[in-house]
């Protein structure tokens, strides 16, 4: 059985089987086929291979696709071979863009400028008094008012002034100040206009200071530069009012980029007192997305206050990877509050982040299709075991660099402002050891979650090693057995010889000298398969890469 | 004591490494030109690749492909014996020897009963496996635009009519249908209505060496759907859509599952193995899908034996129907391995889109079955009555410097 070669150009493919030498294939998970290495033998006077030029390696005997990718590297080497190295076309094309991004954003980060709402009045002149020995009529001097100051307003972040700690966006006018009709303090939100973007949705809950129909809590959807247009605007009422969303194109026009929350005077002039503010809260502003048809979603499909991975992941496919198309999309399980990147992100670290805090779906791209195009799918973490492992052709584990915890305390601020606390111990020997987490936001999943969640993977010494395979395989899944080389990254392997550590994958009551690993690595040179079980190992260059990355 | 480690070796992966010639020659030229004459002729013809004959008093000769090299040796007897020299040539070679070549021709029906979609190259020479060149004509009218060569030593075909299932569904009527495109002149046909989305596709085979074979099934449907394995497993799905037969490609599975590979303790012996699938479509309402046969082409890996398979493809702006361009020709050099289309007329050459890279060859000394599948992506129906006429040839590839 030979490893077949195909290089992929604009001009025609040809086949390099013969030519090629000292390869090295590698798919990880995340991410499908990963890379693709070789030396090529080439005259050194031909013009270097096209940029898109792309390689797919083949398992001859079953016509399987075992590898390829996008061309990255091509070197000389001095030998007269060329130096060819190319990129899992998945993980290539997930980085291609790296601009701002948004998706949900929750916190309140307004554009605001301080802004002239009011006067200040003051009444001067004298009173007379009438003369005693005046027969003559005095003439009053007259008294009137006059403006002194003018007022500034800003909208800024705080709580409101009924003396609760909510959080949120305080639009106030000082007592004693005169509004004339017409005034208004207001707060700007670009988030979709920062990442060139349009807005699908937004929502907030408000509150003020007293019921009035003399004063408006607006918001203008806004094209920014171009026009805008009144989306809300609802009388002050004393008592917190329900969240309800405006979505594009049912309440404002599909081309808005921005909103605008205002407060305005709309009854006539007035001297206010100590209760003209409002306080806007729970605010949530959803971009515009694709959908899995390529075509924008809903709005009333986006007015939610959370995203999940899977919505994520079809719109930057579409919206970013002109050379992928979507295969199996999961949801996702965690429900995400703020998804905004305004200083620009790929959508590799994107899904990267997401898919690790989510913790239950990963990505993979593995073979083109007949157009040409990768299909990238976002899959729930398998369950079933799929390869059947000895330890017959060698396995190390090498100890990992971290200490074990047995205790944690986990703290927050909540959404009320308060601190949350909450700590967890599963010492049993009196000799606790433990470290804390400060979380910047609190956890949809609460926070026994997370301490547990960090108990499991300190407590004890992880289920890791790096495992080399050099014979056929058995694949339960297809029941066949499978070359080395076509073991894919990212499913469940049973590992015969290795006493486990028990965790969720390997529990307590199952400990009879096989452990279960996921495959995060599969490396493949020269007839053997080297994979990486559980997470990559801790080896000397990536501990040195962590320090310095 | 234990250890992680196995006893002996293993090999991993293998390649031959050049050969090395040695020719030792005896020289007279009477005089020093002359000798010298001579020598140069001799550098001349190897300082670059050639072609070197030898025939040892066998019946046939074999050809050695020589690298550059210079002359390693010469001796020369001193002033007394001038123009004697005795030359010693270390020539570095291509591992293996080549042999004359073996040509051949086959007519393949395009029937699978009708001992076709195969042929057999029998009696190969040589001593290890040598690429098999091909050149394939499917006839005028084939707008069939992606091909399947497999090759391979199992000495079987299998093939199978399908046995439709409906496992007790309502909203599924299943018949047989008498029709003279259909291979056998029959097919099973499920004919659909309200929200089931099709039936389950049995296969029994009940004589078959255990081992690994991609699965092909010609089958149509009223509406795009895909023919899948009951329990499903990554990438095993593809989709069928249109009205016409078309030959679907399932990928490769072993039969029966999960079979131990065979082994010089075990050789593998015929048994009964058996495949369930499942049609899904999307579509509801009245809708047929209609299955007629399946073959399994052997895909060999495990079990020891050889086995390659590659796809050919021509693009589908490469047949066109109204200009009428068929890429009727298919020309497989598996020396050099490229593969291109020509019309039956001889313009437009269009290279290959190739995957799966196995080119196909010949072993010796065991059966050796080289499998065509018509795999088309177009308009236009498979045709079993179609049949392919194909011209090979090998050049025989000696271990040894014996040709036979």
């Amino acid at each position: 059985m030979r490893l077949g070669f195909v290089l992929d150009t604009p001009d025609g493919s040809e086949v390099v089987t013969g030519r090629v030498s000292n390869e090295t294939l590698k798919n990880s998970s995340p991410g499908g086929f990963a890379s693709v290495e070789f030396d090529l033998v080439r005259a050194l006077d031909e013009t270097r291979l096209p940029a898109k030029a792309r390689v797919r390696v083949y398992d001859t005997a079953t016509g399987e696709q075992v590898g390829g990718g996008r061309l990255v590297e091509q070197g000389l080497n001095d030998d007269g071979t060329w130096k060819i190295a190319a990129l899992g076309e998945g993980i290539a094309a997930l980085q291609d863009i790296d601009e701002p991004y948004m998706v949900i954003d929750t916190e309140l980060k307004p554009y605001t400028q301080p802004v002239s709402v009011g006067v200040k009045m003051k009444t001067i002149g004298r009173k007379q008094k009438p003369t005693k020995s005046n027969t003559r009529a005095s003439i009053p001097a007259p008294r009137y008012k006059v403006a002194t100051t003018f007022v500034m307003g800003e909208a800024k972040n705080g709580s409101a002034p009924n003396g609760s700690d909510v959080e949120g966006l305080l639009f106030q006018v000082p007592e004693g100040t005169t509004v004339s009709s017409g005034a208004s303090i207001s707060a700007s939100f670009r988030g979709p206009y920062q990442c060139g973007m349009r807005m699908a949705a937004y929502g907030y809950r408000y509150i003020t200071g007293a019921t009035s129909s003399g004063w408006s809590m607006r918001a203008d959807a806004e094209t920014v530069g171009y026009t805008s247009e009144l989306s809300r605007s609802d009388s002050w009422v004393a008592t917190e009012t329900d969240m309800f969303w405006r979505v594009h194109t049912t309440n404002f026009s599909a081309i808005r980029d921005a909103i605008r929350l205002s407060i305005r005077r709309e009854g006539a002039t007035v001297l206010v007192g100590g209760n003209a503010w409002a306080h806007v809260r729970g605010l949530v502003i959803r971009s515009q997305l694709y959908g899995p048809t390529g075509a924008i979603r809903s709005g009333e499909a986006l007015a939610t206050t959370s995203a999940r991975v899977g919505e994520v992941f079809t719109d930057l496919i579409v919206r970013r990877c002109p050379t992928l198309k979507l295969g199996t999309i999961a949801t996702g399980t965690q429900a995400f509050k703020q998804l905004a990147w305004y200083d620009g992100i790929t959508a590799k670290d994107v899904l990267d982040e997401m898919c690790e805090s989510d913790g239950t779906v990963t990505y993979h791209a593995w073979e083109a299709d007949t157009d040409g195009r990768t299909t990238i799918h976002l899959e729930p973490l398998p369950t079933k075991v799929r390869y059947e492992l000895s330890t017959k052709h060698g396995f190390s584990a090498p100890s990992p660099a971290s200490d074990a915890y047995d205790t944690v305390v986990v703290s927050v601020r909540d959404d009320d402002g308060y601190v949350q606390y909450k700590r967890v111990s599963r010492n049993t020997d009196g000799n606790p050891r433990s470290q804390p987490i400060n979380l910047d936001a609190f956890p949809p999943e609460g926070l026994d979650a997370v301490a547990n969640k960090f108990l499991d993977a300190m407590e004890k010494t992880p289920n890791a090693g790096t495992i080399t395979v050099a014979e056929r395989v058995l694949d339960l899944w297809t029941g066949r057995w499978v070359h080395p080389a076509a073991i894919r990254s990212g499913h469940l392997c049973r590992v015969r010889g290795v006493q486990p550590t028990p965790d969720t994958l390997n529990p307590e009551a199952k400990q009879d000298g096989v452990t279960i690993f996921r495959i995060a690595t599969n490396t493949y040179s020269d007839g053997v398969a080297t994979l990486e079980l559980d997470q990559p190992v801790l080896n000397a260059d990536r501990a040195i890469a962590a320090l310095l990355g | 004591m234990s250890s992680y480690q196995v006893d002996g070796s293993v090999d991993t992966a293998l390649a031959w490494e050049d050969r090395e010639v040695t020719v030792a020659l005896a020289i007279d030229g009477g005089t020093e030109d002359m000798a010298a004459g001579l020598l140069q002729v001799l550098a001349r013809s190897f300082r670059d690749e050639c072609w070197l004959e030898f025939q040892a008093g066998t019946t046939h000769p074999v050809f050695f492909r020589t690298r550059p090299t210079t002359l390693e040796d010469v001796a020369d007897f001193g002033p007394n014996n001038p123009g004697l020299r005795v030359v010693t040539l270390q020539l570095p070679a291509a591992p293996f020897a080549r042999g004359l070549p073996v040509t051949g021709t086959a007519l393949v029906p395009n029937d699978p009963t009708d001992g076709g979609m195969r042929f057999t190259v029998s009696d190969v020479k040589g001593d290890v496996p040598a690429p098999l060149n091909m050149a394939l004509d499917f006839g005028t009218g084939s707008y069939d635009s992606r091909h399947m060569i497999a090759s391979s030593n199992s000495p079987t075909f299998h093939h199978v009519a399908p046995v439709l299932n409906t496992l007790g569904t309502v909203d599924i009527a299943l018949s047989t249908v008498t029709d003279s495109s259909a291979v056998g002149g029959t097919y099973g046909r499920a004919t659909l209505s309200g929200a089931n989305n099709g039936p389950w596709v049995d296969l029994t085979f009940s004589s078959i060496l255990p081992g690994e074979y991609r699965l092909l099934v010609r089958a149509r449907s009223s509406q795009a759907g895909t023919l899948g394995p009951y329990v499903p497993s990554l990438g095993d799905r593809v989709s069928s859509s249109g009205t016409v037969w078309r030959w679907l490609d399932l990928g490769v599975y072993r039969f029966p599952t999960y079979s131990p590979a065979a082994s010089a303790w075990k050789p593998a012996t015929t048994t009964t193995a058996t495949w369930r699938g499942k049609w899904n479509r999307t579509a509801t309402g009245a809708g047929t899908v209609d299955v007629d046969h399946a073959v399994l082409v052997p895909a060999p890996g495990a079990d020891g034996s050889n086995g390659s398979v590659l796809f050919s493809s021509s693009g589908t702006s490469m047949s066109d129907l109204t200009l009428g361009y068929d890429m009727a020709k298919l020309t497989v050099d598996s020396e050099a391995e490229q593969a291109y289309y020509a019309t039956t007329t001889g313009q437009a050459a269009a290279v290959a889109s190739v995957s799966g890279a196995g080119f196909p060859r010949v072993t010796p000394s065991v059966p050796n079955v080289i499998t065509l599948g018509r795999l088309s992506y177009g308009a236009v129906a498979d045709n079993k009555a179609a049949t392919t006429a194909v011209d090979w040839s090998y050049h025989p590839c000696y271990l040894t410097i014996r040709g036979d």
